[in-house]
């Protein structure tokens, strides 16, 4: 293995000095990362061995470094290096969000979240920190506040369907008895959702089955019944039932309870 | 022409070169790199940080930064507050706009009269007026060895107005304006190869001349104070912003356009 390395090593040398750019380098960081991935650490020592060779010290072989650590298993290693980082400059998000995830390993969610929460206060233009909480949330079934950050992934993109369907998920696993409201929210948005898609799209049958499941809660909470509802009910079976009888594996969906 | 035009570029660029911030070197502590592999790299002299506290340092981030994610978001919720429901737009409403403790009433520090002396910013003007002797350098070196000259004619006659334009250096009240001086000469080549030379080298970057040659009379009054926007008064449009938002839930008929949409083609 050892020799495995040094020919390679070898042989990227010799790319590096043919390719006259940096634009190498940019391979070995992919290299590297590709390598903590698939957990041959021997590969990414070698990788990141050669990248300080060119930028000696700088913060992003740290960063690498650190990463090295994570998948190195020694997480308080890790910590200190990111810690360290942020210490030199508290606007480096990279590192900010890398020690997120670190914590996130680690099982100590609530950290995750708090260093989340400070981040997003002075960065709150970042989808992907927004997309992370929201996960966080809902990992530890915190629907209000997940939902709460998920409003913000859908203020940029409100016509999108994936995202207007686990909205409305958010919103059904808030619904209840006390909350009848975000039931209602939720029946909106499956249907704001469908409605985006053409009918003969694949990716109906998560939403039609959301919309009845939440439609048949509603129908058992309210007092009155409403036409509506149950119009949407018989849609929703009707669709799901074309859906079905057109799939090769055959599922026999109409003795499920949700059916009748 | 074509050769100083690209001379002018390359030197643009190498000065205006972004310096990059994750290659900018780092100076950890020995505490952090012991026992890896750049324990040698490590800055023996610096001092141990001890417990290193993130919350704290993420306080002490700069605040122009904060404030303008902060108003990107603001706009960003305004214009996609039809898409979300009404209490998710009042929530966010008053998290900007409350009395006292809303984000937008909070003190904004004024523009930081010591930002001139910011080694960033003075490095800035340097090289901005680096920028201007060249081209003044240009226009000395051509102008005194060419002189005088006539250089081309247009093939066209054109009236008195454009003896400004085309005869600079030329003081020659009887002759026609479509000769062309030197001096004029190199005016049109420095404007007219810009598109060529975008061809040649394929990007823009260093070749803003018109904006190089003629800077806008507010850029030249804030130069000092040119990145540090006012936010107090940003923070107050914004507030009035919300003050006028009309708020409409665009999915009040959701569901019966999705009946509409499907029930239709069952029956």
């Amino acid at each position: 293995m050892d020799k495995d390395i040094k020919n390679h090593q070898q042989h990227l040398k010799n790319l590096i000095e043919r390719s006259k750019k940096s634009f190498a380098y940019y391979l070995i960081e992919e290299a590297f990362y590709a390598a903590l991935d698939i957990k041959q650490l021997d590969w990414a020592n070698a990788f990141l061995r050669i990248i300080t060779s060119k930028f000696t010290q700088s913060v992003k072989s740290m960063r690498m470094l650190g990463m090295l650590y994570e998948a190195l298993q020694d997480h308080e290693k890790a910590k200190e290096i990111y810690q360290e980082l942020i210490l030199l400059n508290p606007n480096d998000t990279q590192s900010v969000k890398r020690l997120v995830a670190l914590e996130r390993d680690r099982n100590h969610l609530s950290d995750a979240i708090t260093l989340l929460n400070k981040y997003l206060e002075n960065n709150q233009q970042d989808m992907e920190a927004w997309l992370e909480l929201t996960d966080m949330y809902l990992a530890k079934q915190n629907y209000a506040k997940a939902s709460f950050c998920y409003e913000e992934v859908l203020s940029l993109q409100p016509n999108n369907f994936i995202v207007n369907l686990r909205y409305a998920e958010m919103l059904y696993s808030q619904g209840g008895a006390d909350n009848l409201d975000s039931l209602y929210l939720a029946r909106k948005y499956y249907s704001h959702a469908l409605t985006m898609q053409d009918d003969k799209s694949n990716m109906l049958s998560r939403a039609l089955w959301g919309l009845l499941q939440t439609c048949k809660q509603l129908d058992i909470l309210m007092k009155n019944k409403e036409e509506k509802n149950t119009e949407i009910i018989l849609t929703c079976q009707q669709k799901l039932k074309e859906i079905y009888s057109k799939s090769n594996n055959k599922i026999e969906i109409n003795s499920m309870k949700l059916m009748n | 022409m074509v050769i100083v035009a690209l001379l002018r570029y390359y030197v643009t660029k190498i000065m205006y070169a972004p310096d990059n911030q994750v290659l900018q070197p780092a100076n950890m502590s020995f505490r952090a790199l012991k026992k890896t592999i750049f324990e040698k790299l490590a800055d023996f002299t610096k001092e141990d940080p001890g417990e290193i506290n993130v919350l704290q340092l993420l306080e002490s981030v700069k605040s122009d930064v904060k404030d303008n994610n902060a108003l990107a978001r603001s706009t960003r919720i305004r214009k996609g507050c039809e898409y979300l429901p009404e209490d998710a737009v009042k929530v966010r409403k008053s998290y900007f706009c409350k009395e006292n403790d809303g984000y937008f009433n909070k003190k904004v520090g004024g523009v930081n009269p010591m930002a001139m002396m910011n080694p960033d910013m003075m490095s800035n003007m340097m090289k901005q007026n680096v920028q201007g002797m060249f081209n003044i350098f240009l226009f000395s070196v051509v102008g005194s060895f060419f002189s005088g000259f006539i250089i081309a004619q247009v093939p066209f006659p054109l009236g008195q107005k454009f003896k400004g334009l085309l005869q600079q250096g030329l003081n020659l009240q009887a002759l026609d304006p479509s000769y062309v001086s030197s001096m004029s000469w190199c005016f049109l080549l420095i404007f007219g190869l810009q598109g060529v030379l975008n061809l040649i080298l394929g990007d823009s970057d260093g070749m803003d001349d018109m904006s190089q040659m003629m800077p806008n009379p507010s850029q030249m009054m804030g130069q000092g104070g040119m990145d540090q926007k006012n936010y107090q008064a940003l923070f107050k449009s914004e507030k009035e912003n919300y003050e006028i938002l009309s708020y409409k839930f665009r999915l009040e008929d959701a569901e019966d356009a999705f009946l509409a949409k499907y029930q239709k083609k069952i029956q």
